[in-house]
């Protein structure tokens, strides 16, 4: 069906007519925004809230539907920087630089290294497994949590106040000094254990073949 | 709401677009100068004369060569994933562009102040490496792949060190803020009293931008040009404007809270002109520095560079937080700090030369082998 669009041969057909329905889908929300912004209905920083808050759903959307697991894991980065635009128009700078560092660049990373390493690489089709039930389940479960959150938060304090990077640390590691480091001592156990899982009793193999010609 | 651009009132989204478009001049500019600096260096190293046809001394040779990469046929292999494979030059050269916005050039002259300038810069750098993982996966090439694959596991090595060495500087300056680091080093810059953190900090700079010897990942002659492999035209050149975008920066960032930027050591009271020629003769030093190593050292193995950055770097990096926290908290002198940097220097380049004369173990079936003749 795409070979016979009218699209001049040298564009790509796939990211012509994608790019379509994305620029279709993005525009009418566009122009709400901007006639609102135009209309003095809207501030700067809720045009670009709204507009963060489309990419956050869009790409949590496209983390679920999309049937190729690289596609999905991208769609996940376009949510989580978003997460990261919210809590910048929130004024925690500090939050928003941590999500970038941990779930934009590590987290990231580690996920597409995994799917690479494994299966994916060359059949990179989400295959569902006996697990979809649970994970429904889990994923209702928390969804509900955060419904229920919501709706019982007291919204009347508009602005919060922004606290400062000494603050936190101050905090973090005088006031809340314990409780940080049991965090990193979980942290450690669990570092400590993939070791041991990865670092199998078996010795490796030129080990087993020098001894193999000593003997 | 208006925003102040070099004194003139605009409005606040003109005001961003303004700021991107300066960026995004600027930097294809600063590019093609380093691209040319680069290959002329490079040839003086090696006794040839480098680019002498295109305009006088060959200097408009890197515009031509930006023209043509322009006018090339942007190809895409027919088995590589449409989408990933185009947005993955998006996540490399973003990223590295947004770092321009904290960095201060002079007094009052950086595109923000950000409170948290030298979190931020590390923050954002971190997330190109996505982007070179999805090139090495969308590109339907082996060699690409483990490019790829190699780039991620360096860059996620390498960064420890380089936001541990950052840290250790941040706890002396007492600060985040880049401005503030740069004005508050008064006489002494901050290179004196952390010797070890910049040395860290220089070779976890080298391997972020993954030049040699850490250029594993695009080894010509192991990975054929690892993630950019399959690239041509435009695409490949946004990944070089990348690269070299990110040398520049890194190397502002290293002048900026090191050697004092644009203050150290004519003060802060000079003029805007002076404050950018100390800017641009520290970071065109350090950018000498990065051509030079490039010219000299040869390549790392893969398994060098991973016990470098583990077994080395980040061991030192600790060390020298440790004796930074203790200095600051019990008030202990200043010149503890001198001495347990310049120590650490001296063990890293112990540590390093020990490395670099090791006797390399023959493989285990050539030495049997061998014993075998001799018997």
């Amino acid at each position: 069906m795409l070979n016979r669009l009218p699209i001049p041969a040298q564009f790509d057909r796939i990211i012509v007519v994608g790019a379509t329905i994305a620029v279709l889908g993005a525009l009418p929300i566009a122009a709400v925004l901007i006639a609102l912004l135009l209309l003095d209905e809207l501030t700067a920083p809720e045009v670009v809230f709204w507009a963060v808050a489309a990419l956050i759903v869009a790409g949590a959307l496209g983390t679920v539907l999309l049937p190729n697991i690289v596609h999905a894991a991208v769609s996940l980065v376009a949510t989580l920087l978003g997460v990261a635009g919210i809590y910048l128009l929130l004024g925690s700078e500090f939050l928003a630089l941590v999500q970038l560092l941990v779930y934009g660049g590590g987290v990231t990373i580690l996920l597409l290294f995994g799917l690479m390493l494994t299966r994916a690489a060359d059949d990179p089709v989400i295959a569902d497994g006996a697990q979809k039930p649970f994970a429904f389940g889990v994923a209702a479960l928390i969804g509900g949590i955060f419904v229920a959150a919501v709706l019982d938060a007291n919204w009347s304090q508009t602005d919060a106040a922004a606290i400062g990077i000494r603050d936190i640390g101050q905090r973090l590691f005088r006031d809340y000094g314990v409780p940080f480091e049991i965090a990193s001592l979980v942290l450690l156990v669990a570092l400590i254990g993939a070791i041991a899982i990865a670092r199998s009793d078996q010795p490796e193999p030129e080990a087993a073949e020098a001894e193999e010609v000593t003997t | 709401m208006n925003n102040d651009l070099f004194g003139f009132e605009i409005n606040i989204w003109l005001d961003a677009a303004a700021r991107m478009g300066l960026i995004t001049g600027v930097m294809t500019v600063v590019v093609m100068g380093l691209i040319y600096i680069e290959r002329k260096i490079i040839a003086r190293f090696q006794m040839r004369l480098g680019p002498t046809r295109t305009g006088p001394m060959g200097l408009m040779q890197s515009l031509a060569d930006a023209l043509k990469l322009v006018g090339k046929e942007d190809l895409r292999p027919a088995g590589a994933d449409p989408w990933v494979f185009e947005l993955a030059v998006y996540f490399v050269f973003v990223p590295v562009f947004m770092m321009f916005v904290a960095i201060p050039f002079a007094l009052n002259w950086e595109v923000r102040v950000l409170e948290l300038g030298l979190f931020y810069v590390v923050a954002v750098s971190s997330i190109n490496i996505v982007g070179l993982v999805m090139a090495g996966w969308a590109s339907d090439n082996r060699y690409a792949m483990i490019g790829g694959l190699r780039a991620a596991a360096q860059a996620i090595s390498y960064e420890i060190p380089l936001v541990l060495a950052l840290l250790a500087v941040a706890m002396v300056a007492g600060s985040l803020n880049l401005t503030e680091i740069v004005a508050g080093q008064g006489r002494v810059p901050l290179i004196v009293w952390q010797p070890l953190a910049f040395a860290i900090f220089y070779i976890a700079m080298l391997a972020e931008m993954g030049r040699t010897p850490f250029d594993i990942a695009v080894g010509e002659s192991e990975t054929a040009g690892g993630p950019h492999i399959e690239y041509s035209g435009i695409r490949w050149s946004m990944f070089f404007l990348a690269e070299y975008a990110a040398l520049f920066l890194l190397c502002l960032i290293a002048s900026a809270v090191f050697l004092g930027g644009w203050a150290w050591p004519l003060g802060e009271d000079l003029g805007r002109g002076w404050q950018f020629a100390l800017t641009a003769i520290k970071t065109g030093l350090l950018i000498f520095s990065v051509f030079w190593v490039r010219v000299t050292m040869p390549r790392l193995r893969i398994d060098q560079l991973m016990s470098f950055s583990w077994k080395v770097l980040l061991p030192l990096s600790f060390v020298q937080i440790l004796v930074n926290g203790l200095v600051l908290v019990y008030d202990w002198p200043d010149l503890l700090l001198l001495a347990t940097g310049g120590a650490g220097v001296v063990l890293l380049f112990v540590v390093i030369d020990r490395g670099v004369r090791r006797p390399r173990p023959r493989p285990a079936p050539l030495a049997a082998a061998e014993s075998e003749a001799v018997a």
